[in-house]
């Protein structure tokens, strides 16, 4: 299974985790984690760990930044949230 | 005191809009009310999914949302479809949907349901609306989204107890669709750098143009672009119209049930340029080993579009129109001579054809003297089927935006109610509905909302007693086990116009199809079914079975059972 980590840049509007899990769902992606936190500017920070079919990686990414509510999707290696777990221990 | 729906409705006019397609109902009651003074005409329909058809056909006309009013619950459960099939080919439409109270959300009031969960997978977007003040900007907003970019449907659910309270609040308030805003960056020039190379450097090049052509408007770069390359065009089923078909260098539709020169055309050219297409598997066949002998360049406005189906060696993300005007400018104008004429070489060996010199009526034929006698220049709508490909490969489309037919989603009962939006937004146009005794019976009803509405539609049936498509599939794949096909029980057609207060004309005999179709083009005093009743059992040829590459074309009828496709049905 290959796994990716997701930093979504984004307006937190109505129904965008349900909006996210379509798109996950569809192309056959489960979540691992899903943590949300809100930036300064009025804007919110979704971090999404996910796991699915290595094919249909660049079309979720692609799907997601497709969204109205959307401003940026980045992959990353590792999450803040994953960061701040280790540094925790 | 200005309610929220009277707010609703006076944003709509402000936008433009000139008709609303919709049903009635309880939880609509304060939009049905404000509508009532408005100079937006409501044209009632007889079932949600005619009124989302309705307002698909006149958006794909006019380029301009088309506008749905329903109610709650089963009223708006009822557009799902027609949503689905707006979302498929990129129309844009709005679709209103009354909603119960506030206060019962959640609770399985009565018509509740969960319209805003049940259309997301299905919308660009969808609201809904908590707050009466929300409701200029959410409107406003929904008009934008659905109308720009690649379009798509856009869905409002309004609780009955926001549309009906006293409107506070600000007119004029801001868009809040930044994330939607950043989406249409500057197309990149070295991309163009890219695309005018290969272009350049191509021998066979061929272009391969679809909706998104058509909905930037780019027919003149289309044909500037031919020109300059010396290069023949195919259209996809939805991009037929974006260049003459009756040009010398149009192949016309490609791929499953396209002409068999434009699948040569590919199987023998270097180079595709896709302008608008999306690569989809009815005209691929399959994916990997799609024109594995040519470059592709993919000119799309959805950067999702670019690798999705086939992997593109150069590629430029904008409006098809801007895109090519700037490509244009960069080349110098080439001659493919040879290439032309072994074009020309394909057409001449491997025309379209059907069987004619007998007794029996023959759709090819209907749909070929009406095309004759309209010398093209009608707006066509299709239903799904056989009776679509026949439209598609015998109604030669020239000119844009005249041809509507359900591609992506492939909806039967689509082609009548979309011929009555259709004619509503050009009532001064011949408007052709082409629709099979199946689909027909799906949406019949709306027979009504066209007579009322005196509307001179000529509503061609081709009644050939079966569901002939899945038909073809079981005679060529499953040994000619037909199940699930048989429309016995059918209608008199012409009586059932007649139920109506319709004309009807019947065809039963070739002979007989001349003088018909010209009567019927003739009566304009409203709709008019014109039945032809075709041999049962005939086939859709050429056809590239799903899954197989386009060099595994039957070309005429198969001896022996072929396997099962592999690919999408």
């Amino acid at each position: 299974m290959h796994k990716m980590n997701l930093e979504i840049t984004c307006y937190r509007k109505p129904g965008l985790m349900i909006r996210l899990g379509l798109i996950l769902e569809r192309r056959g992606y489960e979540v691992d984690s899903y943590i949300i936190n809100d930036l300064n500017d009025g804007k919110a920070l979704v971090e999404l760990a996910i796991r699915g079919d290595q094919s249909k990686a660049d079309q979720v990414k692609k799907q997601i930044a497709k969204l109205i509510d959307i401003v940026e999707v980045e992959e990353v290696g590792v999450l803040v949230a994953q960061r701040e777990f280790v540094l925790s221990m | 005191m200005k309610t929220g729906a009277k707010v609703l409705i006076e944003c709509l006019e402000q936008l433009g809009v000139e008709y609303i397609f919709g049903y009635s109902g309880g939880a609509a009651l304060p939009i049905f009310d404000a509508l009532y003074d408005s100079k937006i005409k409501l044209i009632l329909t007889r079932h949600e999914q005619g009124a989302s058809h309705m307002a698909d056909g006149y958006a794909r006309v006019t380029g301009k949302p088309g506008v749905v009013l329903v109610t709650s619950g089963p009223g708006a459960t009822n557009t799902i479809t027609g949503i689905m099939t707006a979302q498929m080919d990129s129309v844009p439409m709005i679709i209103l949907t009354g909603q119960t109270i506030t206060p019962l959300l959640g609770m399985d009031a009565f018509q509740e349901a969960d319209v805003f969960g049940l259309s997301m997978a299905v919308v660009k977007h969808n609201y809904l609306v908590k707050n009466t003040s929300d409701i200029p900007r959410v409107v406003k907003e929904a008009y934008q989204v659905s109308s720009t970019g690649r379009p798509g449907p856009v869905l409002i659910d309004l609780p009955k107890d926001v549309t009906s309270a006293a409107f506070k609040g600000d007119l004029n308030s801001d868009l809040q669709i930044e994330g939607y805003k950043n989406n249409f960056p500057e197309v990149d020039d070295s991309s163009i750098d890219s695309i005018v190379e290969l272009l350049m450097q191509s021998s066979k090049p061929v272009i391969l143009a679809g909706h998104g052509a058509l909905i930037a408007g780019a027919h003149e770069e289309v044909a500037q672009l031919a020109t300059v390359l010396e290069a023949p065009v195919t259209n996809t089923l939805l991009g037929k119209g974006i260049f003459p078909e009756t040009d010398h260098l149009s192949l016309g539709m490609l791929g499953m049930y396209g002409t068999a020169y434009a699948n040569k055309a590919m199987l023998e050219c270097d180079l595709v340029i896709g302008i608008g297409c999306r690569w989809d598997d009815r005209i691929n066949g399959n994916p990997k080993n799609f024109c594995q002998q040519a470059k592709k360049i993919h000119i799309d406005i959805d950067p999702a579009e670019v690798g999705k189906i086939v992997k593109a060696d150069a590629f430029a993300i904008g409006d098809a129109k801007i895109v090519l005007q700037k490509i244009i400018e960069k080349l110098q104008p080439l001659q493919h001579k040879e290439w032309i004429n072994r074009i020309q070489e394909f057409k001449n060996n491997f025309p379209l054809s059907f069987f004619k010199g007998d007794t029996q009526l023959r759709a090819q034929q209907v749909i070929a003297e009406i095309y004759e006698q309209c010398k093209g220049n009608a707006i066509v709508t299709t239903d799904v089927g056989q009776h679509q490909m026949w439209a598609a490969q015998f109604f030669k489309t020239d000119r844009p935006d005249t041809w509507l037919s359900s591609g992506g989603a492939g909806t039967m009962g689509f082609g009548f109610p979309a011929a009555i939006g259709a004619q509503l937004a050009k009532p001064n146009e011949l408007v052709i509905a082409v629709v099979g005794d199946g689909g027909f019976q799906m949406t019949f009803s709306e027979l009504a909302t066209a007579a009322i509405h005196k509307l001179p539609i000529k509503i061609l049936v081709i009644d050939n007693k079966y569901l002939g498509m899945v038909r073809q599939w079981q005679e060529f794949f499953l040994d000619n086990r037909y199940s699930g096909v048989d429309m016995v029980g059918n209608p008199d057609f012409v009586k059932l116009g007649e139920a109506y207060g319709i004309k009807g004309f019947n065809i039963n005999h070739p002979d007989q199809t001349a003088n018909v179709i010209q009567q019927a083009l003739n009566y304009n005093d409203g709709p008019c079914i014109i039945h032809a009743e075709v041999i049962k059992e005939d086939n859709v040829y050429p056809m590239v079975p799903a899954g197989q590459s386009l060099d595994n074309m039957i070309l005429e009828t198969p001896v022996g059972k072929l396997a099962m496709p592999e690919g999408s049905t």
